[in-house]
C-alpha cells in the first residue's frame, strides 16, 4: 500500500512535470514544427498517411474539380495559407471533410453532393480551415495525453486507496472531459470558419442551412438508432449538437447582409459528377436517406435523367411493398431526358420484362444496344431480344 | 535484506535481463534461386522506421527527430557491415513522386507481417506447409533501373522508448507485486529480395529490450549485427 502511494506520488511528479501545454499560437504560413517537438511526429504520421492516400484507388483525381475545391479553399483560407494546404478529394459518400495537422485536407464526395452551393461547401472547408490554422490536431494530441496521465494517477491512487473500482471512474471522466474540448474545438472552428466565410463575401445564411439540410436527411433516414443517436447529446459526441450548432449560425448571419452564393457555378462543376455520387451513395443502403436526397435534388429541376434513374434504382433495391411499380415508372421518367444513362433503358427493358410485357422490353433493349453498342451484356440482351422476336 | 530490497533487486534484475535479451528468428527461401555470386549489387532500400516516446500512460508518441536518427544510424550500420565483405551496395533513397516504390515498401510490411505471423509465431498456414516461398512479386524489377541491381534489402522497424515517468511506474508497480508495464522495446524485420523474381530469399526478425537503443550507435550497431545474423551474402554469417 505504502509503495503504491509512493509510486502515486513519483508517477504523479513526472506526469504532471510532462504536462503539455494546449495554449498554443495559430500557425504562421510557411511554418513547419521543430523536428525535436510532438508536432513534428504528427505531422510525420500525416506525411505517410499521405503517401499513401496519393496512390489510394478512392482518390478523384479529376483536374477540373480538384481545382474549383482549391480555389474555394484559397478564397477562404487567403493565397498565404492556401500555398501550405494540400486538396484532395476523396470518393467517399458520406458527409465529410477533414483537415490533419500539416496541411493535408480531405474534401469527401458525399459533402460535395450534399452542399447546394459554393456558399455551403465554404462553409466547411473554412471550419476544416481553422483546424488547421489553429492547431486543433495537436491541441486534442496533447489533451489526450493529459487525459490519459491524469486517468493513469486516478487509477493508481484509487487502487493505493483500495477502491478497485474509482479507477474506472478516473478513465471515464478524463474521456469525457477530452470529448469535451474537441466539442470546444468545433465550436471555435464554427465561429472562426464562419468569420472566413463571409468575409470571402460569401452568404453566412448558407452555414445553417446545411445542417439544417443534414437534420432533414437524417430525419427521412430509415434507422430509428441513427435518428436517436443524432438528436441526442452525450458527454462522448465528437461534435456539437446539431441543433445548437444552426441556432449559433443563424445568430451570426441575422446581422449580415446576404453575399455570394454561386449556385450555378456549384452544380456545373459537380455536374459531370452526380450519376457517380448518387451511385455511391446507394453503397450506404439507407433508402430513407437516398431517397430524400435524390428528391430534393430533383426538385432542382436539372439532370432528371440521371436523378430519375438513381431514384428508380433505390427503389429496386429497397423492394419494400409497391417498389417495383414505382421503380418502373421512374426509370420511364428517366428515359423521357437526354442525360438518361443508356442502362436506363436496360433497366427500364428488365422491368418490362419481369412484368411480362415482352415487346416493351425488346424495344427498351433495342434502345439501349443503339446507345451502348459496346455494352459489356451485349450477346445477352442480342440473345433475349432474337429468342423472344421469334416467339411474338 | 528487506522484503522490499529484495523485490527492487529482482526487479533491476529483470531489467537488466530484458535489456540484454536480443532473438533473432532466420527464415529462408524453399524456391529454387540462382546461388549469389560474389559481385551481386545489393539495392539498401531507405529503411522503414518509425520510433516512439512511450509514455506514463502507455500512449506512443512518435518522434520525428528519433525517426530520423534511427534510421540513419541503422543505414550506416547496414552499409559498414555488409561492406565489410566486399559486397556492391546502393542506397535507394525513395522518391516521393513515385507512388510504385511506396507501394513496395507498404507490400514488403504487409508480407513481413503476414510472414512473422504465419512461420514465426506459429500460426502455420496449410498451403505454407514445409516451404518458405513468400514473395513481394516480379513487380520488384521497376528497382532494378539503371544500377543493374541483383536484390534489395528491405528493413522495417519500430522502436518505443519510456519516459522517466512510465519507468517509475513500472519499477514501482513492480515491487508493489503488480506488472506487466513494458518500458519500450524495438522490433525489427528485413527481407533480402531477389529482384529477378521477388522471392524473399531470406527473412530475419529481431526483438530487442532497451538496451539496445538504435538512437544511439552503439545500439544500432547491435540491432543491424542481430538483424543481418545469417544474411546469406555473408560468408557463412556472422
Amino acid at each position: 500500500m505504502r509503495t503504491l502511494l509512493k509510486l502515486c506520488c513519483g508517477v504523479g511528479a513526472l506526469a504532471l512535470a510532462s504536462c503539455a501545454s494546449t495554449d498554443v499560437a495559430p500557425i504562421e504560413t510557411g511554418a513547419s514544427p521543430d523536428v525535436t517537438t510532438d508536432e513534428a511526429g504528427l505531422w510525420q504520421q500525416m506525411d505517410k498517411y499521405e503517401q499513401a492516400l496519393r496512390t489510394s484507388a478512392l482518390l478523384e483525381r479529376d483536374p477540373a474539380l480538384n481545382a474549383y475545391v482549391r480555389g474555394i479553399v484559397c478564397d477562404v483560407a487567403g493565397t498565404d495559407y492556401c500555398e501550405d494546404l494540400r486538396i484532395y478529394v476523396v470518393n467517399r459518400p458520406y458527409f465529410n471533410a477533414t483537415m490533419a495537422p500539416n496541411g493535408l485536407m480531405e474534401v469527401w464526395t458525399g459533402l460535395l453532393l450534399r452542399a447546394e452551393n459554393e456558399a455551403q461547401l465554404a462553409f466547411v472547408l473554412g471550419h476544416e480551415f481553422t483546424h488547421y490554422k489553429n492547431r486543433h490536431s495537436l491541441k486534442n494530441w496533447r489533451k489526450a495525453k493529459n487525459a490519459a496521465n491524469a486517468s493513469l494517477l486516478v487509477s493508481i491512487g484509487a487502487a493505493a486507496a483500495g477502491a478497485g473500482g474509482a479507477s474506472e471512474l478516473g478513465s471515464l471522466l478524463a474521456l469525457s472531459a477530452l470529448y469535451g474540448y474537441g466539442r470546444d474545438l468545433e465550436r471555435e472552428a464554427d465561429m472562426e470558419g464562419f468569420a472566413y466565410v463571409t468575409a470571402a463575401g460569401y452568404d453566412g445564411s448558407q452555414a445553417a442551412v446545411l445542417w439544417q439540410n443534414l437534420v432533414a436527411e437524417v430525419q427521412a433516414s430509415q434507422s430509428k438508432r441513427k435518428k436517436r443517436r443524432f438528436a441526442r447529446s452525450s458527454i462522448f459526441s465528437s461534435h456539437p449538437l446539431t441543433k445548437e450548432r444552426i441556432a449559433t449560425l443563424q445568430g451570426l448571419a441575422a446581422d449580415l447582409s446576404p453575399g455570394k452564393r454561386n449556385e450555378q457555378d456549384y452544380i456545373g462543376a459537380t455536374a459531370p459528377f452526380l450519376a457517380q455520387w448518387l451511385d455511391d451513395d446507394l453503397v450506404r443502403r439507407d433508402f430513407g436517406e437516398n431517397l430524400f436526397l435524390i428528391n430534393k435534388l430533383i426538385e432542382r429541376g436539372d439532370m432528371l435523367g440521371t436523378l430519375f434513374y438513381a431514384k428508380a434504382e433505390a427503389l429496386r433495391l429497397r423492394r419494400g411493398e409497391g417498389d417495383m411499380v414505382k421503380a418502373e415508372a421512374a426509370y420511364l421518367k428517366a428515359t423521357k431526358f437526354s442525360d438518361a444513362p443508356a442502362k436506363a433503358w436496360r433497366a427500364l427493358g428488365d422491368a418490362l420484362r419481369r412484368k411480362g410485357d415482352t415487346s416493351g422490353a425488346i424495344t427498351a433493349y433495342q434502345i439501349y444496344l443503339e446507345l451502348n453498342p459496346a455494352a459489356v451484356d451485349r450477346l445477352v440482351v442480342e440473345n433475349f431480344i432474337k429468342t423472344h422476336a421469334l416467339e411474338g | 535484506m528487506s522484503f522490499l530490497s529484495f523485490r527492487a533487486c529482482c526487479a533491476a534484475l529483470l531489467l537488466a535481463f530484458l535489456s540484454a535479451c536480443v532473438s533473432t528468428q532466420t527464415v529462408s527461401t524453399t524456391n529454387d534461386f540462382d546461388a549469389i555470386r560474389a559481385d551481386a549489387v545489393v539495392l539498401l532500400m531507405e529503411p522503414d522506421v518509425q520510433l516512439s516516446l512511450l509514455g506514463a500512460s502507455g500512449m506512443r508518441e512518435v518522434r520525428a527527430d528519433w525517426t530520423q536518427t534511427g534510421k540513419a544510424n541503422v543505414l550506416a550500420e547496414i552499409e559498414k557491415y555488409l561492406g565489410a565483405d566486399g559486397h556492391q551496395l546502393v542506397e535507394h533513397v525513395l522518391n516521393p513522386e513515385n507512388p510504385r516504390e511506396h507501394q513496395l515498401i507498404k507490400l514488403h510490411e504487409a508480407v513481413g507481417t503476414t510472414l512473422l505471423y504465419h512461420r514465426i509465431f506459429r500460426q502455420p498456414l496449410p498451403s505454407k506447409k514445409d516451404k518458405n516461398d513468400w514473395s513481394l512479386g516480379p513487380g520488384v524489377q521497376t528497382l532494378v533501373g539503371e544500377t543493374q541491381a541483383d536484390y534489395a534489402l528491405f528493413l522495417y522497424a519500430r522502436g518505443a522508448y519510456a519516459t522517466a515517468g512510465r519507468q517509475v511506474l513500472a519499477i514501482g508497480l513492480a515491487l508493489a507485486g503488480g506488472g506487466g508495464v513494458g518500458t519500450g522495446d524495438q522490433q525489427a524485420f528485413a527481407s533480402l529480395v531477389d529482384l529477378k523474381t521477388g522471392d524473399i530469399v531470406w527473412f530475419n526478425v529481431a526483438t530487442t529490450g532497451q538496451g539496445t537503443d538504435m538512437r544511439k550507435p552503439e545500439g544500432s550497431t547491435k540491432l543491424v549485427k542481430a538483424i543481418l545474423k545469417g544474411f546469406p551474402l555473408s560468408e557463412g554469417g556472422k
